[in-house]
């Protein structure tokens, strides 16, 4: 009997702590960047966004999605386009490629 | 020894070894200096120990090309000259500074910065500077602060020292005075420089005071220290032997005329968790601080010139026009009603400075600011102004003249024509550009760059600041077809006469003149030791 119970309280409290390990993975996942880089929208005031955005739209006339999985994947995109280069001027901001793109992809979708 | 020109005691014709001209930062550190090596010295200067409007006004002058700030105030005519109001910030110039630089003209000193470091050093003491130390990582380490982690082959942290200011006029008085042998006479206005009939050596000067009592002074070397503008003044002026003035066969005093243009040339946007206590902070309370600068490997890649830029405080910039905001007003009265809130408004306090008004506001208020546009499920950010303070190119077309008004004294007032260059320009917007990339790279913050500077069609802000810094313009060059003056500061084409000054730098840097013209002024002192007794008499 004893060990029934011991057993059974053992499985739930295994399947508690995973659940909460899983929980808090994905959560790093997919709410947190590789060394804390939050992105343009975490950070930059909405009179801002809506500058850039703005102009962006006057000048583009069309738009290519990013195909991207997570923003995870789109950090790492914008620290290696800052690296080599791959920036952009948006009404005055030193910008990287990708992060205007998903600026832009995220605000008109 | 004092004495003022005023007096009746003193001989119609002063004689010395060496004259020095101005009781600025050059001339006093040269004549203690010169006191040090045994040397006996003659200090002349214009005004006396105290400021007085009437010297004062001698400076005046005008300017007709970018606007410039009044030049009758951006230098002061009385014993300790402008240390008189200086800020103190001290830093030498760097290697690059030094170096022949193929994209920027007529850049090239004739010495080496290797050449000025035992100078520097010495200069440090006379500034009451701490070590000769500029490393980041030196001042990381002493003050327990960190530098931001940039790549250094783009960006650095570029180190400034500062000086308690010394004011020289007060600091060093009693070590002029109490020389044996240095000779200081206050009230004595250089009026005219008198050449021998071939040209080649100064006769002896011309002085006046204020009611036009007259002296002649004869030396066997002479030291111009009047200050950069006051220098070519008095060179273009003395044009009784050599018409175009004195030094001046080459058509080159009073060119290349190089300030450091002080402009707001980006936004920038940090996050609030970015480390920024080793940087100028605007309080000067700190021995050392730094600025963003680029680092001298870059510059030769993308063929830039030098360049710093610090960051003052959006929040506090603009507050006095906030705070007329009704929604500033609103929230400020809500706080008078919140407890313990009351007494931090009460330290609201207004300081007059520079004739305009600015509000000073406790931290807690600027955190409030912060915290009131700060919007919701954003993360907390610091918004600043990045103001650039960069090198200027050296431009033969910037330059000052005399101007057909004169003084009291009857010298031709001077006349400044304040030009910069497209590349003055795009070496501000390119190294722009690269700390903007190294901020995203970090994921510290972003920079906006202002409108101006993308703006092809706006060539510079209708006013641009500087640091009442004034160089180049009887600029430092072996050959005499492109310097005025060569490596030991002898003008070329007249045996005894030298000029200590930032009028002899070759090019600008960025760092404030004032640490470089001390070093200058004491290699100066050490060639006039070892090679006076070869000047050639009169």
């Amino acid at each position: 009997m004893k060990r029934r119970i011991f057993l059974k309280n053992s499985l739930i409290a295994t399947s508690v702590i995973s659940i909460g390990t899983l929980t808090f993975i994905n959560t790093c996942s997919d709410s947190q960047n590789p060394n804390n880089r939050p992105l343009l929208h975490d950070f930059l005031p909405e009179d801002d966004i809506t500058g850039i955005i703005n102009e962006y739209l006057i000048q583009n006339k069309k738009f290519d999605k990013l195909n991207v999985k997570s923003e995870n994947e789109i950090s790492i995109m914008i620290k290696s386009d800052f690296i080599e280069g791959n920036t952009t001027i948006c009404n005055g901001w030193v910008l990287s490629q990708t992060e205007l793109k998903y600026l832009i992809q995220k605000n008109i979708s | 020894m004092h004495q003022t020109l005023n007096s009746d005691d003193i001989e119609k014709v002063i004689e010395s070894d060496i004259c020095i001209i101005g009781a600025g930062a050059a001339g006093i550190s040269m004549a203690m200096e010169l006191d040090k090596l045994g040397r006996s010295v003659l200090l002349l200067e214009s005004g006396n120990f105290e400021f007085e409007q009437k010297t004062q006004a001698l400076n005046k002058g005008y300017s007709i090309g970018q606007a410039y700030y009044p030049l009758q105030s951006s230098r002061l005519r009385f014993f300790g000259g402008t240390t008189g109001h200086w800020t103190g910030q001290c830093a030498p110039l760097d290697d690059i500074d030094f170096e022949e630089r193929d994209w920027v003209k007529n850049s090239g000193w004739p010495i080496k910065k290797s050449d000025l470091d035992p100078y520097y050093i010495k200069a440090h003491e006379i500034c009451e500077l701490q070590e000769y130390e500029y490393s980041s990582e030196y001042w990381e380490a002493k003050l327990e602060k960190k530098a931001i982690e940039f790549d250094e082959s783009l960006v650095r942290t570029k180190m400034w020292q500062k000086s308690a200011p010394t004011r020289f006029g007060t600091k060093y008085r009693n070590n002029i005075i109490d020389s044996k042998n240095i000779r200081l006479i206050t009230d004595a206005n250089l009026t005219k420089i008198n050449l021998t009939e071939y040209g080649n050596q100064v006769d002896y000067l011309k002085l006046s005071t204020l009611k036009n009592k007259t002296h002649t002074v004869k030396a066997k070397a002479f030291v111009m220290a009047c200050g950069a503008l006051q220098n070519v003044r008095h060179l273009l002026n003395s044009n009784n032997i050599i018409n175009k003035g004195v030094g001046n066969e080459n058509d080159l005093v009073g060119r290349f005329f190089m300030e450091h243009p002080h402009v707001d040339s980006a936004d920038m946007v940090l996050l609030a968790n970015t480390n920024m206590n080793l940087y100028y902070d605007g309080s000067l309370n700190s021995n050392a601080f730094g600025m963003f600068s680029t680092s001298e490997s870059i510059q030769r890649v993308l063929k830039l010139q030098n360049y710093s830029a610090r960051i003052e405080s959006k929040d506090s910039k603009n507050l006095a026009i906030d705070q007329d905001s009704e929604d500033v007003t609103k929230k400020l009265k809500q706080w008078e009603n919140l407890d313990g809130r009351t007494k931090k408004m009460n330290t609201l306090r207004k300081v007059i400075g520079d004739g305009s008004t600015d509000w000073i506001i406790d931290k807690f208020v600027i955190e409030e600011k912060q915290r009131l546009r700060q919007e919701d499920d954003k993360l907390e950010t610091s918004h600043h102004i990045l103001n650039t303070r960069s090198e200027q190119s050296p431009n033969p077309d910037s330059r000052v003249d005399l101007a057909d008004t004169k003084d009291a004294l009857g010298i031709p007032h001077t006349r400044l024509n304040w030009q910069l260059t497209e590349s003055d320009k795009s070496s501000i917007l390119n190294s722009n550009l690269i700390l903007g990339k190294e901020l995203g790279r970090l994921g510290i913050g972003r920079l906006k760059i202002n409108d101006w500077l993308l703006d092809e069609k706006i060539e510079w802000p209708k006013f641009l600041g500087g640091g009442w810094h004034h160089m180049g313009i009887t600029r430092m060059h072996e050959d005499p077809k492109k310097g005025v003056v060569d490596k030991n500061c002898k003008v070329h084409s007249i045996n005894n006469l030298f000029i200590s000054s930032s009028s002899v730098f070759t090019t600008s840097g960025v760092a404030n003149p004032t640490l470089t013209i001390v070093a200058l002024s004491l290699r100066l002192a050490d060639y006039l030791n070892k090679h006076v007794a070869r000047i050639p008499k009169v």
